[in-house]
């Protein structure tokens, strides 16, 4: 998971906002508990999303006060409960994964730094994941396969991780009824969150060379920009068909949170990474760049050599 | 269902006036209409939401008749109409059963029925759109949707399918919540004025 996403705070209610903040610390705390204090630095805002979307389908939630150990002059809430527990599994099991695809392409050193940090924590985490680990491998395994091919079609990936997300959210514990849409949710999220993390990664992967939908859809960094209505339309319709699973949670004090992040949020979060490469010199623009460089030193040169 | 659970339903306390309850209802209506569920797995959970929603509100109204809205209109089946859509052409008895596989919500067996049809014409971008639609693959169902539409404008079917994909997302996540426009700044403005002068003051002097 990659963080993208976060509620829109300035829409929050500061009760709200403290509660999101108490299910983000929860998770830190669960992840501390499980793994080590280095595992608490993968935390990201997409696991607190999860742990508090549990406690919503479940319509239970217990604050405590406590300290946190990076800021102990500081007293927090957090949230103790099997969602924050769950999260903290779900973020162990695909920080790993993650790890372990950074090392098999790009980042060997980093990759396999975090890949033994995660190790024990995540092998205990799959152990109570039972219900959830097949799922999320064999989408792994297809996103893996998929990317080994270089497949150029931006559904086929997308939905792998979709699968992935699916899977994460139908095991969230106690649900009940809200378990089908919760999944619809997840498979729809997934989706989001892999293009969202395509089209942040463009510039960078281009240079690496290393594989991203979008380049080999489009060609390259340059052509993928220029078909930003149709990433738009991407990432905003399949927030869209996420939404379409909120009816359906208990609508309780938590809820809004979830109908914060989902309906503005997300959105906003997803039309400020679209603009990112608006104005901004682009990378492939980098030629572009030195072109315009080469221009405004060539007159002058003209000129030196004229006098 | 006895009276205090069709409260609950509704999510309105004991004893709420009739006015309540309407307003209620039509609002839950509008949450889970079946527009909103075309195209959506979640469609039966919400037809079997509204078939609650009804009950509680017969309950809570005394009705013996059935209520406004039936839970499964028939413009918004999120199947689409088992007849063949007006479609009567080349492989129109082929076509049919791609309708017939996707009403059953077969995927696979669509899919491969539509991929043994040579003729490439909007029917057939039409049905490949809403296969992929239901796959999830969204990027290539709007393009197959979008064909469909440009290669037959006249039909209001492709039409349809293809702007309520478009309209989804384009007002998705925009904040409603208006700010002030000019004209309401002078109105208030003005109001303002008037109000001073009837006490005795002025708030714009030429005026």
């Amino acid at each position: 998971m990659f963080g993208y996403l976060t509620p829109q705070k300035g829409e929050l209610k500061v009760r709200e906002y403290e509660v999101y903040r108490a299910h983000y610390c929860g998770v830190c705390c669960s992840l501390r508990k499980r793994c080590s204090l280095v595992s608490s630095a993968s935390l990201t805002y997409d696991a607190a999303f999860l742990s508090l979307l549990g406690a919503c389908a479940a319509e239970q939630d217990r604050l405590e006060c406590s300290r946190c150990p990076f800021k102990p002059y500081k007293r927090i809430h957090l949230t103790k409960g099997e969602w924050a527990d769950y999260a903290a599994d779900c973020n162990l099991l695909l920080a790993h994964k993650k790890c372990e695809d950074d090392r098999r392409d790009d980042h060997p050193v980093r990759g396999a730094f975090g890949s033994l940090a995660f190790k024990r924590g995540c092998r205990k985490a799959a152990k109570r994941l039972l219900s959830v680990l097949p799922a999320v491998e064999k989408g792994m395994e297809r996103l893996f396969h998929l990317e080994q091919e270089g497949c150029g079609d931006i559904d086929e990936p997308a939905l792998a991780f979709g699968e992935v997300l699916e899977a994460v959210f139908a095991g969230i514990p106690h649900a009940g009824k809200a378990r089908e849409p919760l999944a619809w949710m997840g498979r729809n999220l997934g989706r989001w969150v892999y293009l969202m993390d395509a089209w942040d990664d463009l510039e960078k992967d281009e240079k690496r060379g290393n594989y991203n939908v979008l380049l080999r859809r489009f060609g390259s960094a340059r052509a993928a920009k220029d078909e930003k209505e149709r990433m738009e339309f991407n990432l905003l319709h399949s927030l869209y068909e996420a939404s379409t699973a909120l009816p359906f949670l208990p609508q309780g004090p938590l809820f809004p949170i979830v109908e914060n992040t989902l309906m503005e949020g997300a959105p906003e979060r997803s039309r400020r990474l679209l603009a990112k490469y608006d104005g901004a010199p682009c990378s492939t623009g980098a030629e572009r760049g030195t072109m315009a460089v080469e221009k405004a030193v060539c007159p002058s040169a003209d000129t030196q050599e004229e006098t | 269902m006895t009276p205090s659970e069709a409260y609950k339903v509704l999510g309105l306390r004991e004893g709420a006036s009739e006015d309540e309850i309407r307003r209620a209802y039509r609002d839950l209506v509008k949450k889970y209409h079946p527009d909103q569920y075309v195209n959506n797995p979640l469609s039966d959970l919400a037809a079997e939401k509204l078939k609650e929603i009804n009950e509680a509100y017969d309950v809570l109204t005394r009705k013996d008749s059935r209520s406004q809205y039936s839970s499964q209109s028939s413009s918004s089946n999120w199947r689409p109409s088992g007849s063949a859509g007006g479609y009567s052409g080349d492989f129109a008895s082929e076509f049919q059963r791609v309708r017939q596989y996707l009403y059953e919500n077969n995927l696979t067996a669509a899919e491969a029925v539509l991929r043994g049809i040579p003729l490439q014409n909007a029917e057939w971008f039409y049905l490949n759109g809403l296969i992929k639609l239901r796959r999830g693959a969204y990027d290539a169902a709007r393009d197959s949707l979008g064909r469909a539409a440009s290669m037959d404008p006249g039909n209001a079917e492709y039409r349809n399918a293809y702007e309520a994909m478009v309209r989804s997302y384009q007002s998705y996540g925009i904040q409603r919540r208006g700010g002030m426009d000019m004209c309401q700044v002078c109105q208030t403005l003005w109001c303002l004025d008037c109000c001073c002068e009837m006490m005795g003051g002025d708030f714009i002097r030429c005026c």
